[in-house]
């Protein structure tokens, strides 16, 4: 039998997850920090660091329609933003910029005047959301978490990621109305 | 009215949207909705806020990141001098399914392994199939070559149970009108097949049937809600995407997991010797029953029906020439043996989680997706059906090895796995 070389990662399930997964965890980590090339090397330290605990992930999904590696995923994100500001003597953020939900801010003035007043006001809208709202609301619109995942990442019973959205929505369909 | 108030009504109507609504909730949210005018409104609203949130641009992080990060990974360590030895399947996170991480009893005895990953345990290789029967009818087009006078429509009807049971009855019509009717049931290791009514049966390897993972199981793996769908059928449906090797569908499905395949979408598969070059032009699945009770009688075999003689031949593992280096920890050996014309077969299953190695292609109904890959450095082909489990081919010696397993293997973990039982490792 001829010998193969082993111990490649890239023929690993691993390396398939964090390709899969850095997209979301990196839009998580960016909203937490506001910051590009801290959120990548963040998300670069979330991945080493669930590599390190993939053992002791233990998926649920039995009525889910998503993986939970997601939920776990971010949940380990937040624990990472959180050490980081602590080492750093960083202030959690306060105030909500555009960075704080991964919308670039580098495009022109003019085309923000372009834009539908209803996405003005949604945008807007979106921003006045506290930063616990605006990430369930993202998490699931955007990233397609289920209720479970989001429970997961936030550190939160289901019950509030539901009550949580329906307020959130309430709030939002009210500011887009105008 | 209906007993709902205006507040509880909007939180069921934001839980629909997400698709995590139960019927009974979804009946009395309807009942509320269709007499009162405001929060009917307030429903549409939710689903224009949802296609705002599409139109939200967002950063992606740059294009290097997930390679850098992978390269930041420690390389795993494989002990050596390994001939026979217990091994461990490779553990992945299918996004319907995950495999809880435990170690099994070795086949044989040897040099413990530090754990990479692990089969399921017990429990959840029991559920791990979380669709356990499927109901479907469907009509496909294929067109070879994209040439009209060839073209050739098939309808059919398929029951399936978990993991060996199957029905097809299927009629087929070419371009010239002529149609032939099929009815294949297929019950653990016993085949018959009925042809324009003349029917016969033989023994076959035990394994898995041919049509084992509904498309639901598809949607979750494959695909995740995009948002609310139509109302089908008085029904409420959540949107789903697909993507089969670059082709996308779009399915809908309701509370009650009935799904409905939008027609639109034409698949297109090429490239691949076993199925020639099709165009299959149009798809339209009408309706798809998940988890329902079906009647074991649908998988009777008639008795009167000719018995063909050959048939699966049991043969201990160390006579076949498809008997791996290593097996999979914790799974039994269920079956090993041949048949008639070479083809060989094992079997390793724990609970509903199986893993078959043939000498031969599997059996397919309908599309799949092939592509090239590697297994430990070598080539190889993976094939991904649309209703049926992903496989790996492969040649680690002087003969081509297919791997197939029933649960949701992304394809880096199947081909890791079949290097594992297959390949020396460093």
């Amino acid at each position: 039998m001829t010998r193969v070389p082993r111990g490649d990662v890239d023929d690993g399930w691993f390396a398939g997850v964090v390709r899969e997964n850095t997209p979301v965890v990196f839009g998580f980590v960016l909203r937490r920090v506001g910051d590009r090339p801290r959120a990548e090397d963040l998300t670069q330290e979330t991945f080493l660091r669930a590599w390190r605990a993939r053992r002791s992930f233990r998926g649920e999904d039995p009525g889910g329609e998503g993986s939970s590696m997601r939920g776990w995923l971010c949940a380990i994100a937040a624990n990472v933003v959180r050490d980081d500001a602590r080492r750093s003597g960083r202030r959690p953020v306060e105030v909500a910029t555009p960075e704080h939900f991964d919308i670039p801010t580098d495009g022109d003035v003019s085309d923000r005047m372009a834009e539908d007043e209803a996405m003005g006001r949604f945008r807007d809208a979106l921003v006045a959301l506290s930063p616990q709202h605006r990430e369930m609301f993202l998490l699931r619109e955007r990233d397609g978490l289920s209720y479970r995942e989001i429970a997961a990442a936030l550190g939160c019973p289901i019950g509030t990621v539901m009550s949580g959205l329906a307020r959130t929505r309430q709030r939002l369909v009210e500011a887009v109305r105008g | 009215m209906t007993g709902l108030t205006h507040e509880v009504a909007r939180d069921l109507a934001s839980a629909r949207v997400d698709g995590e609504l139960g019927v009974d909730d979804i009946r009395r949210l309807d009942a509320h909705l269709s007499a009162c005018p405001a929060c009917a409104a307030h429903d549409a609203a939710l689903r224009d806020l949802s296609s705002l949130v599409r139109q939200l641009p967002r950063t992606s992080p740059r294009a290097g990141l997930a390679e850098a990060t992978i390269r930041r990974l420690p390389a795993r360590r494989v002990p050596r001098g390994w001939s026979w030895r217990p091994m461990q399947v490779v553990t992945v996170v299918a996004m319907a399914v995950v495999l809880a991480v435990v170690a099994g009893i070795a086949l044989r005895p040897g040099t413990p392994l530090v754990p990479f990953a692990t089969v399921p345990a017990a429990a959840e290789a029991a559920q791990l199939s979380r669709i356990s029967t499927l109901y479907a009818e469907r009509t496909v087009v294929t067109t070879p070559q994209g040439d009209p006078a060839r073209r050739v429509t098939v309808e059919e009807r398929i029951w399936w149970v978990a993991p060996d049971r199957l029905r097809v009855e299927r009629v087929e019509a070419d371009a010239g009108g002529t149609s032939t009717a099929t009815t294949i049931v297929r019950r653990s290791d016993q085949q018959y097949v009925e042809v324009d009514g003349r029917g016969e049966r033989r023994t076959v390897a035990p394994g898995l049937a041919s049509v084992p993972e509904p498309l639901s199981a598809g949607i979750t793996v494959l695909g995740r809600p995009t948002g609310p769908g139509p109302v089908v059928a008085g029904r409420p449906t959540t949107r789903y995407e697909l993507e089969v090797e670059g082709a996308r569908r779009v399915a809908l499905v309701d509370a009650e997991r009935y799904a409905v395949l939008a027609g639109e979408e034409s698949v297109v598969l090429s490239k691949e010797v076993v199925v020639g070059t099709l165009v299959v032009e149009s798809r339209q699945t009408r309706v798809l029953r998940l988890d329902q009770p079906i009647d074991d009688a649908r998988f009777e075999i008639p008795r009167d029906a000719e018995v063909v003689p050959g048939g699966f031949d049991r043969r201990p593992v160390g006579d076949l020439s498809i008997e791996p280096l290593a097996a999979p920890e914790g799974l039994e050996l269920v079956a090993s043996g041949g048949e008639p014309a070479g083809r060989e077969t094992l079997l390793f299953q724990r609970g509903a989680f199986q893993v078959l190695i043939t000498s031969h292609l599997p059996d397919q109904t309908g599309p799949v997706a092939v592509r090239p890959t590697t297994v430990g450095g070598r080539p190889g082909v993976l094939r991904i059906p649309l209703y049926g489990p992903p496989s790996v081919t492969f040649t680690p010696g002087s003969i081509a090895v297919t791997v197939t397993v029933t649960a949701l293997l992304a394809p880096h973990a199947l081909t890791a796995l079949a290097a594992d039982m297959y390949l020396q490792p460093e």
